[in-house]
């Protein structure tokens, strides 16, 4: 179908008789935790409304990769949650972030052979250590190597300064071992999972997010419509030189300045 | 002439190679002198001095970086004159994502240079990115390595390269000058006036060395006792050389 290149001035009708879902790229928090993180907003999901990417990610290997029991994580507390809710063994995260081990003692780790995915997100512990036993598991063991994300840059703090996201640290694991599967946006997993759950139908649904490569391609891939607004990652130049791209594009349905709700 | 893509010097070297400081892996020199062989300063080409000669050429406006990396390149870089400020000191940098909001980064730093630094962090990576982005240091990376051997029975460990393609991520491409970039031939060929024909590029990797030879126009020689295997080298078309040896016995 033709895209409509809709320019709207605020999308106040969003809250009539629909349901939301917020879906995010951020690994570092469970979903129980998300909760808690919204609830000073207007807009309270409970928790069956936040597929968030620790979740999915959990769920992504639970469902298709049923024989792993135990897995490696880079990232936080919320991969490491989410996991542990499916049943699965975790190693690494947290307790791994002020290992005393020298690069050159790094080289003699003898990993746990029964790690059988490798699970990566964002990580401010990221270090040597990590990366390393990482690459065994993968390299040496055959293990899965899964990413939360890609997400290259992200907001953080109170001014919103852009930093490092969890796409650093996966890239540089895949530099020394193999492309990830990527279970985050623009992963349309999260999509037939929300379809399915909620029982709604995909010519119902709109996706509204700021991040072309993440969210808005995340809506394509999943076959619904997508509402980009510019009050984020993406700017108004950057998403024009998309549509000069044409069908090599990353272009949604809609766009908007802000979205006031 | 001796190529190291490896920067991750802790050892300087100071005694064999006479009169001079030059930041060559004590390894690096103990496996040459098996051959009984003593190179001479002039025939030992590391990739941290390299670098610092591919800036100082091409930007001599350039006068501060940020190494992220070790000593070998930070001392290569002193060097020339260039000041630098070093991710070592960033070493035992605890950060959490909140706080990058407070990073402040020195404003004349012009270039951030990557090596090996396997002490990396977020802190490291979060500063580098901010001198990138905020301040519109050109990215050079010395080396792009994504596995090494180890002493330990065959096994292989993540690269230095490995923090580059972090930091590419969220930044853009970076310049590469270690192999396979073949300025280091280029420049021996220019300083010393060799024909390219007559010269020869001897190495185990297909996609460090050996590209290398091809990119500068010389001729190559893989030797099957390192990194690319008989295997390897055949299971792709991509990487020729002109030939191939099990071992090489000096």
């Amino acid at each position: 179908s033709r895209r409509r290149h809709t320019r709207c001035s605020g999308v106040s009708w969003a809250r009539r008789c629909v349901q939301e879902t917020v879906v995010t790229n951020n690994s570092t928090k469970s979903r129980e935790t998300y909760t808690k993180t919204l609830a000073h907003y207007d807009f309270v999901p409970n928790i069956d409304e936040i597929c968030n990417t620790s979740w999915l990610t959990a769920g992504y290997i639970k469902e298709k990769y049923p024989e792993v029991t135990k897995a490696y994580v880079i990232g936080r507390e919320g991969i490491v949650t989410e996991l542990q809710n499916q049943g699965i063994e975790v190693l690494g995260s947290t307790a791994d972030d002020n290992k005393d081990v020298t690069p050159k003692e790094c080289e003699y780790i003898e990993v746990d052979k029964d790690v059988k995915a490798v699970v990566v997100g964002y990580d401010h512990g990221f270090n040597y250590y990590k990366l390393s036993y990482a690459y065994y598991c993968i390299a040496e063991n055959g293990a899965h190597f899964f990413a939360t994300n890609e997400d290259s840059i992200s907001p953080v703090g109170d001014q919103g300064r852009l930093a490092p996201a969890g796409g650093t640290m996966v890239k540089a694991l895949q530099h020394c071992t193999k492309p990830p599967i990527v279970t985050g946006k623009p992963n349309p997993y999260g999509v037939e999972k929300i379809l399915k759950d909620c029982q709604i139908d995909r010519s119902k649904c709109l996706m509204v997010g700021d991040r072309l490569e993440s969210d808005i391609l995340f809506g394509i891939n999943g076959g619904i419509n997508t509402l980009l607004t510019l009050t984020g990652v993406t700017s108004e130049e950057i998403l024009q030189q998309q549509i000069e791209l044409g069908p090599k594009g990353i272009i949604p349905t809609y766009y908007c300045d802000k979205l006031a709700l | 002439f001796f190529f190291f893509n490896d920067t991750a010097t802790t050892e300087i070297y100071t005694e064999q190679i006479v009169g001079s400081v030059r930041c060559v892996q004590e390894t690096d020199v103990k496996a040459l002198t098996q051959f009984e062989f003593q190179p001479s300063l002039e025939e030992v080409y590391s990739v941290s001095w390299l670098t610092a000669q591919y800036v100082k050429e091409n930007y001599p406006e350039i006068n501060k970086v940020y190494v992220l990396g070790r000593e070998g390149l930070v001392e290569d870089f002193q060097k020339e004159g260039i000041e630098v400020v070093s991710s070592i000191s960033h070493d035992n940098m605890q950060i959490d994502p909140k706080s990058c909001e407070y990073i402040e980064i020195d404003k004349d730093i012009k270039a951030v240079v990557t090596g090996s630094d396997y002490w990396f962090n977020y802190y490291k990576i979060s500063y580098a990115y901010y001198c990138i982005t905020e301040n519109n240091a050109k990215f050079i990376a010395a080396i792009e390595d994504n596995i090494l051997p180890t002493a330990n029975k065959g096994r292989f460990r993540p690269g230095g390269g490995c923090v580059a393609k972090a930091l590419q991520h969220c930044t853009h491409q970076p310049f590469v000058v270690g192999k396979p970039n073949p300025y280091g031939i280029k420049k021996i060929i220019q300083n010393f006036g060799f024909d390219n024909q007559k010269c020869l590029m001897i190495g185990d990797t297909l996609d460090t060395d050996i590209l290398c030879g091809i990119n500068a126009n010389i001729h190559t020689l893989l030797t099957l006792s390192g990194v690319t295997s008989e295997e390897a080298l055949f299971n792709q078309k991509e990487i020729s050389p002109n030939y191939y040896i099990d071992k090489l016995i000096l």
